[in-house]
This record gives C-alpha cells, sequence and structure tokens, in this order.
C-alpha cells in the first residue's frame, strides 16, 4: 500500500489496518467530502464500511455513472454489524431486537435484502444456516437468552492500553480538574499508536541526521566531480546539480521513488534511503555549485577548506533546509513522525494534541539543527553576509 | 501526440500553483514589511518578539505546517464552507505563507537598511529578490499533491499512473523537472541581471 493515498473516515478502528500497510491516509470527517476528494481525484482509493459504498458508489442507489467510474477493489477487517441497546434495556428491548434479528436470518430475510442491494451475502448464509433451525434458539427454561455457541464474539477494535495508560489518564483527569481543560493523548495511551509514535521519532531523526550527511557527501561529490573531472564530467556533474536543485523536492523524490522501484522490491527502510538520496541531491547540489562558483571567484589553488570557510553560509542554510524536507519523505512511505501521528490521527480521530506534539518537535529538531550548524560555522570561520542559494 | 493532448491540462494545473504562489507572496509582503518595520523601528522587547516570530517561520517546515493546517480547517469546519479543493489550498497557502513572511520580511528590511542611508538603488534589489522569493513559492507548492491540491505534481502523478510502463513514468516525471528546473534557472538568470543592472549603475 506504500504510495497509495486513501480517503478515509477519521476514527475510524479500520484506519489501523491501513496505518500498518503503510498507505498514505487523507482524513474526513463528513462522508460527503471524502467522496468528493475522491471524485476530485485528491486520493486513489477511499476505504469505508461498504454499505456506505455500496450506497454511494457501486451499489444499484448509486447513479449508472458514478457506478461506471468507481468499483469495489478489495475489502478488509471483515466485522459483522450489530445493534446495541443501553444496559438496563437489555432484558426488553434488546431481548426483542435480538429475536427480531435471529428470526430474520432464520427466515432469509436478511439475506433476501442484501441480494437485492447487491450486497456480500456469504457471512449472511452461514447465519441463516445457524438460525434456521431451533437449536439456536433459547430453552423453555432460559428465555431471555439465545444459544451462546451461536453467537460471535464482539471483536476487539480499540488498541489495547500501553504501559503509560495509567498516567497519561491520571494527567488527563487532572488537567481537567484544575484548568477545565480536555485533551487526549492517544499516541502514549494505546499500545499500537506508542509503538508507532516512538518508532516515527526515531525515523525522524535517523532520517534528518542522514539527510544532513548525505546533503554535504552529495555537495562535496559535486565539488570534486567539477574541479577534478574532465570538460564531459564537469559539464555533466553541473547539468544534474542544476537540475536536483531546481527540481520540485516532491517530483525529485517521486522521480527518485520511480527508480528505485525500478530494480528494487520496495520497503520501508528502502523508503527512507531513497528519501535520504533525494534530499541529499536537492540540497547538496546547491553546496557543490557555490563550492565550486566560490573556488572561481578565490585564487586557483585555494583549498576545499578555503572555499568552505567562504561559503559556510550558503553550506549552513542547505544543511538547515535538508532538515526542514526531511518530512517530505513520508510522500514516499518514509515511516517518519508526521506520517506516523497522521495515521494515530486516523483511528484516534484526536487532531489537535497530536498535531501541536508534531509541529513541537519539527520546531525544536529544526533549533537544534540551527544552533549546531551555527556553533560549527563559528568554528570554521567568521560567517560573512552572501547569497542563500537554499530557499 | 500525448504530450499534445496533455500540455493545456498541464498548464492549466500550474496556473493553481502560480495562484497560490501569488497569495502567498500578497500575504508574505503584508505580513512581512509589518515584521520589517518593527524589526528596523523599535527596540526592546517588541523587535525581540518579531525576530523570535520570523525565527519560528523560519524553522517551520513547510510540509508539516501544511498538514497542520488542513487538519486545523477541518477541525474548524472549514471545509463545508471553501470545500475540499479550495481547503486544500488554503492549506497550502497558510504553509507557504510561513516561508513568505520570514523570506519578505529580510528582503524589506535590507530596503528600508539601504533607503536609510541613502543607497536608494540598492534598496530596489528588493524587486528581484521578490520575484525569486515568488518563482521559489510557486515550485515548492508542488506539496500540495500531498493533501490532494490539483496542481502540477498531483496532475503530473495521475498521469503518470496512466502510463503503462515505469520507464514511460520516469520520463515523464524528468520531464516535468526539467520544466521547472527550465523556470528556476531562468528566473535566476533574470534576478542576476537585475541585480547586475540596479547596483552597476
Amino acid at each position: 500500500m506504500a504510495f497509495v493515498s486513501i480517503c478515509v473516515p477519521l476514527g475510524s478502528y479500520a484506519n489501523i489496518t491501513l496505518a500498518q500497510a503503510g498507505a498514505r491516509m487523507l482524513m474526513f470527517d463528513s462522508t460527503q467530502r471524502m467522496f468528493d476528494a475522491l471524485r476530485f481525484g485528491a486520493c486513489d482509493l477511499v476505504a469505508h464500511d461498504r454499505s456506505l459504498i455500496l450506497g454511494e458508489l457501486t451499489g444499484p442507489l448509486a447513479s449508472n455513472d458514478v457506478r461506471e467510474l468507481y468499483e469495489e477493489k478489495f475489502s478488509f477487517n471483515e466485522i459483522a454489524w450489530g445493534m446495541a441497546v443501553r444496559h438496563k434495556d437489555n432484558d426488553t428491548l434488546g431481548w426483542a431486537l435480538a429475536l427480531i434479528t435471529a428470526s430474520a436470518h432464520g427466515k432469509g430475510r436478511i439475506i433476501e435484502l442484501a441480494q437485492r442491494y447487491g450486497v456480500n451475502s456469504g457471512f449472511l448464509a452461514q447465519q441463516q444456516q445457524a438460525w434456521k433451525t431451533t437449536a439456536c434458539l433459547p430453552p423453555a427454561t432460559h428465555f431471555n437468552s439465545l444459544m451462546p455457541a451461536c453467537l460471535i464474539d464482539p471483536p476487539q477494535i480499540s488498541d489495547t492500553p500501553s504501559v503509560l495508560a495509567p498516567a497519561v489518564e491520571k494527567l488527563q483527569a487532572w488537567l481537567q480538574q484544575h484548568f477545565g481543560i480536555e485533551i487526549r493523548l492517544p499516541m502514549f495511551s494505546g499500545e499500537v499508536s506508542l509503538s508507532s509514535f516512538r518508532r516515527g521519532i526515531i525515523v525522524s531523526i535517523i532520517l534528518v541526521t542522514s539527510s544532513i550527511i548525505a546533503t554535504i557527501l552529495f555537495g562535496l561529490l559535486f565539488y570534486r566531480l567539477q574541479i577534478v573531472g574532465s570538460t564531459t564530467v564537469r559539464w555533466l556533474s553541473r547539468l544534474i546539480g542544476t537540475l536536483c536543485s531546481d527540481a520540485p523536492i516532491l517530483l525529485l523524490l517521486v522521480l527518485a521513488y520511480l527508480i528505485t522501484a525500478s530494480f528494487t522490491a520496495y520497503n520501508e527502510t528502502i523508503a527512507v534511503l531513497t528519501a535520504v538520496m533525494a534530499i541529499g541531491l536537492y540540497n547538496g547540489a546547491p553546496i557543490g555549485l557555490t563550492l565550486v562558483n566560490t573556488r572561481a571567484s578565490l585564487a586557483n589553488q585555494s583549498t576545499l577548506r578555503e572555499s568552505v570557510s567562504v561559503s559556510i553560509v550558503q553550506i549552513r542554510a542547505c544543511v538547515i533546509n535538508a532538515a526542514k524536507c526531511s518530512p517530505v519523505g513520508s510522500f514516499i512511505g518514509a515511516p517518519e513522525l508526521l506520517s506516523v501521528l497522521t495515521d494515530i490521527t486516523s483511528f484516534t480521530g484526536e487532531r489537535l494534541v497530536t498535531f501541536t506534539i508534531l509541529s513541537l518537535f519539527y520546531i525544536l529538531v529544526i533549533q537544534i539543527i540551527i544552533v549546531i550548524s551555527g556553533w560549527v560555522a563559528n568554528r570554521l570561520q567568521q560567517i560573512s553576509p552572501q547569497r542563500d542559494v537554499c530557499a | 501526440m500525448f504530450v499534445l493532448d496533455n500540455l493545456w491540462l498541464f498548464l492549466s494545473a500550474f496556473t493553481i500553483n502560480l495562484r497560490v504562489g501569488v497569495i502567498a507572496l500578497l500575504i508574505g509582503l503584508l505580513g512581512g514589511f509589518v515584521a520589517a518595520l518593527l524589526r528596523f523601528r523599535s527596540v526592546g522587547p517588541t523587535t525581540r518578539l518579531t525576530e523570535f516570530f520570523i525565527g519560528l517561520l523560519r524553522a517551520f517546515p513547510v510540509y508539516v505546517l501544511m498538514f497542520v493546517a488542513i487538519n486545523l480547517l477541518a477541525s474548524s469546519g472549514a471545509f463545508d464552507t471553501l470545500g475540499t479543493q479550495y481547503a486544500a489550498e488554503a492549506a497550502v497557502i497558510i504553509a507557504q505563507s510561513a516561508f513568505t513572511i520570514s523570506a519578505c520580511s529580510d528582503a524589506s528590511l535590507s530596503f528600508l537598511q539601504y533607503n536609510a542611508v541613502g543607497k536608494h538603488r540598492q534598496a530596489w534589489l528588493v524587486v528581484p529578490n521578490l520575484l525569486q522569493i515568488y518563482v521559489v513559492c510557486v515550485m515548492s507548492s508542488s506539496v500540495g499533491a500531498a493533501i490532494g491540491l490539483q496542481e502540477v505534481a498531483t496532475f503530473t502523478l495521475n498521469l503518470a499512473e496512466t502510463l503503462p510502463s515505469l520507464n514511460e513514468r520516469i520520463l515523464l516525471v524528468f520531464m516535468v523537472i526539467l520544466f521547472c528546473a527550465v523556470m528556476m534557472g531562468l528566473t535566476r538568470l533574470g534576478v542576476e541581471y537585475a541585480k547586475h543592472r540596479i547596483t552597476k549603475v
């Protein structure tokens, strides 16, 4: 599912499955806007309960034009629908609904409706078989319960509590009690969410660090190619450098993704490496070109160190920009923090705190890079004002 | 034939990038000039606060800010008012504005400083600098593809999906990159020429 964009309803439990498959999700809190986005081409697929897909796109209730354009590609997380009542109504309304449902299954009413409206009826056929005899109905001595063996256990659809869940609940209660602030911290309270969150932070740090290293290495590579190579190599490296530095980063990433996918099986590690290469080329190329221009403006025998000292402002700008570009890696499936928190939001429905944490994380990371690069630049040379080449 | 068939659609998608760039630049000019005035004229906490704010905008990754913006817009019900397409465009504009406000603030500050010391001609270097900011903004608005904005990168990716072979897809993306690089290259040449003319006289 990597590199596939899917429109999903915000907060759906099924989004966990899509997140684990590495899909890129666009979330909507209204189903109508979700289907609009599909029609506008904002996403390749839409994932929702089949009943709505049938009603809007593929079933007999949808218009002919729409039915011709869309089809069901696959299904996942097959879970039967049910009805719920309040605990106190269990013996009255609950029992009545149970008997009506069992009877409707047994007499084939539900499967008949399903077939009329094009609903997949495999599960309903099994249920009809189960309920058409009296074996599953209550014995005379236990009036208000169906035979337990015939009932399906409710599936566990929520994230299991993490080790931090009790502390998170206490914190949430304390904030609510003392400040009247109601916040949710789903990235800490669920086991899957916490694990994804930790992994997202680690991948982001690896991605930022690797992108900076790749940027510097590509910068040096372009510099070397343009001063020691033949005329052909010099012009070719300059052409490639100019293309890389002037290309939109997103398209450069896609190009890197397509080239990578042409010779290797694509996975998350490859996605991170591809993102690092593309970000390194995008930000390293201007470093190489700047160093060459600086060398040309200085005496011909000037060393690399002298060129670096003179161009340190531009080099630093490119290094900082490499760190700022790193979240774009999520577009080709790199599981960094933006990607992970988008996934967590998709199945928890919490946006505000999640994206605040995301913003704070990246601002902190970029500030650290700014401070460290400033310290390194000061160590190398007094900073002199020059033209920025990395915007 | 394939190129001609899709050229008009490509250029049509490109107008969205141009529009996003224009609006983000206008916001940047407005916010950036006010920030530059505060940085130039005021002293004390106001200047420091403005510097901090500009530094924050400069450090905020545009891509992350775009996702923050689209989610905040969705939470505030802006999708109902704007519709999906315009909400995505608004999110990209908000994200790009972080770049344009900080860049325009720096350019405006130079303009004010040159004017203050009587170097009026050098002050007009602000014009080519703003042109460069605009072109960078147009090109980087392609990140909007990640949230479904129907601009040039989205068009390219959708078109690429219709091509049967991977090589053709690679060629298509490469051609679009070439187009963008030529646009950027011409702008850079124009900016360098304008700067040269301004500083030479």
